[in-house]
């Protein structure tokens, strides 16, 4: 396993765009419905509410934090590691759930935060590869503040 | 909608829910052949059974528990539905008296979870999915968090919510959790931090365990009640119900529901029941984590937005307490094997209509309700009074 990952792979292909891969990102890939207007994450092969055509859209790159918290995962260290997980509702009104980088304390429900690649990582705090040596990512979000 | 005209329940059973069980055959088996006894009942005179087990098994279906009840030809259906694994089969138990195909219906749950944890301490081969990234424990995480925000909700309502759990638990003979002491708020605080605000001692308990619940039509029923000297206790409502689209809704790992689910199909149980949540004597709910206690008493129209947190705190959902909850400990304290969770439910009711539930007996005991989620995504709400 090389030690210096040449690039950044998806964890699953179709949520979100990766900038090594498709030229610009990250941006959330969802549906609009084309009656409604209303938009959804992840993509939908129909409206869920009028089973009618739905097209691909490309959703905010940013939103307000719904709600928090973290999972207190033990590392081999002893160490206790605050894995943060956040409720983000973007502008057009869809609710994502993904990682949340940064500390407890400078969470707050309303802050705005913005879109990012953040590392998979195992139980102990390591980041997967794929075989080719390229670090898996997926999308999750951090506070605007922060970045 | 339909009224459930004449079902009962006559039977209830349980094995044990600890750390480690035996196989799931034999489980199935020791709560399978307790109902039938306390039914009155032989497995011959069972016309159908539903069987729910989760984690799903290839070869560990129904039909394997069966042949250790009896080789009868019986129809055996095995039923899935998450966290309501145990409520689905009830209801299709409940169905089948209803439409006039099964005279007696058994309804079994078994659940094997070989010491799972909410949080992995080990190290993983592969990476989890795009939906695995975040973890159930999350979700009651943010849940919580967003009720503290909203209702001024403290650490501490949480804590003795969790305690009242663990401390009925006591007194169950078939829980998970069984402390030697009066559990304190102050001692669930303590306990090992999950995901944050949640510890330890705040979280359902996994394990191994069964639960069975036979149910019958009225000609059977009524036979069996005068023979035991029992009073009839019928299913007055069954719902089930999955979620629509609504403002907030979460379509990647939406495990913990919107609460609007378990309002609409709440309402729709009582209709049927031609009851009100002023008729309920006692209560069951998905409290996994005690936020869910709040949010449900609010949402099954016990008391109004926000005011759960008040009632709690004076004591309402403790035995003795206005509207009981969680009388067997529940998830936190009875436990949550999954498969058996939604029967153990019914069998904590049907003991305490019957006023069996001994130093757990909450007076005068006419109404109780069971309410499951499944995967955020279902709801299953029972109601079962005392005739």
């Amino acid at each position: 396993m090389p030690s210096e990952p040449t690039s950044r792979v998806a964890l699953e292909q179709g949520y979100v765009l990766i900038p090594e891969l498709d030229g610009r990102g990250p941006v959330l890939l969802g549906s609009r419905s084309r009656a409604t207007g209303r938009t959804f994450f992840p993509r939908r092969p129909c409206c869920p509410e009028t089973f009618g055509v739905v097209d691909d859209v490309e959703l905010s790159t940013g939103g307000q934090l719904y709600s928090w918290t973290y999972i207190a995962q033990r590392r081999p260290s002893g160490e206790i590691a605050k894995i943060g997980v956040g409720q983000v509702d973007l502008p057009e009104g869809t609710r994502i759930q993904a990682p949340l980088a940064g500390e407890p304390e400078e969470w707050q429900i309303g802050m705005a935060v913005e879109l990012e690649l953040t590392e998979v990582l195992d139980p102990r705090g390591v980041a997967f590869r794929d075989e080719s040596g390229a670090t898996i990512v997926t999308f999750g979000f951090r506070p605007l503040a922060a970045s | 909608m339909t009224d459930l005209e004449d079902v009962y329940v006559v039977g209830v059973g349980m094995h044990p829910i600890v750390a480690s069980g035996p196989s799931v055959q034999r489980m199935g088996f020791v709560a399978g052949s307790a109902a039938l006894a306390d039914a009155g009942l032989n497995f011959g005179e069972v016309d159908c059974v539903y069987h729910g087990y989760r984690p799903a098994d290839p070869f560990v279906q129904g039909t394997a528990v069966v042949k250790e009840l009896g080789l009868t030809g019986v129809p055996v259906t095995q039923v899935e539905n998450a966290s309501a694994t145990g409520s689905a089969a009830f209801r299709e138990a409940v169905l089948a008296v209803a439409s006039g195909r099964a005279r007696v219906a058994l309804a079994l749950g078994v659940g094997r979870q070989g010491g799972a944890n909410l949080v992995a301490t080990e190290g993983a081969a592969s990476p989890p999915s795009v939906e695995g990234m975040v973890l159930p424990a999350a979700y009651f995480g943010m849940w919580a968090v967003r009720r503290m925000h909203d209702a001024g909700t403290t650490v501490e309502t949480f804590a003795a919510i969790a305690a009242k759990n663990w401390n009925h638990a006591r007194h169950n003979p078939f829980a998970r959790r069984k402390a030697d002491h009066e559990v304190t708020a102050a001692e669930v605080l303590a306990s090992r931090l999950i995901a944050f605000p949640h510890t330890s001692m705040m979280s359902a308990a996994t394990g191994d365990g069964a639960a069975c619940v036979l149910v019958a039509n009225g000609d059977v029923a009524r036979r069996l009640a005068a023979d035991q000297g029992r009073p009839l206790i019928r299913v007055t409502a069954s719902q089930l119900a999955s979620e629509t689209y609504g403002s907030g809704h979460v379509f990647l790992g939406a495990v913990v529901g919107p609460p609007e689910l378990t309002r609409t199909t709440a309402a729709a149980a009582y209709e049927q029941a031609g009851l009100g949540p002023e008729d309920l004597s006692l209560v069951h709910v998905h409290d996994a984590f005690p936020v869910e206690e709040l949010l449900y008493m609010e949402t099954l129209g016990l008391c109004g937005e926000g005011e759960a947190d008040s009632l709690v705190a004076a004591g309402a959902t403790s035995i003795g307490g206005r509207i009981p909850f969680s009388t067997d400990g529940g998830l936190i304290g009875r436990g949550h094997p999954v498969g058996p969770t939604g029967l153990a439910q019914i069998w904590d009711v049907t003991r305490q209509l019957r006023g069996e539930a001994g130093v757990l007996q909450v007076e005068g005991a006419r109404v109780g309700l069971a309410h499951l989620m499944g995967a955020g995504s279902v709801c299953a709400v029972h109601i079962l009074q005392r005739l």
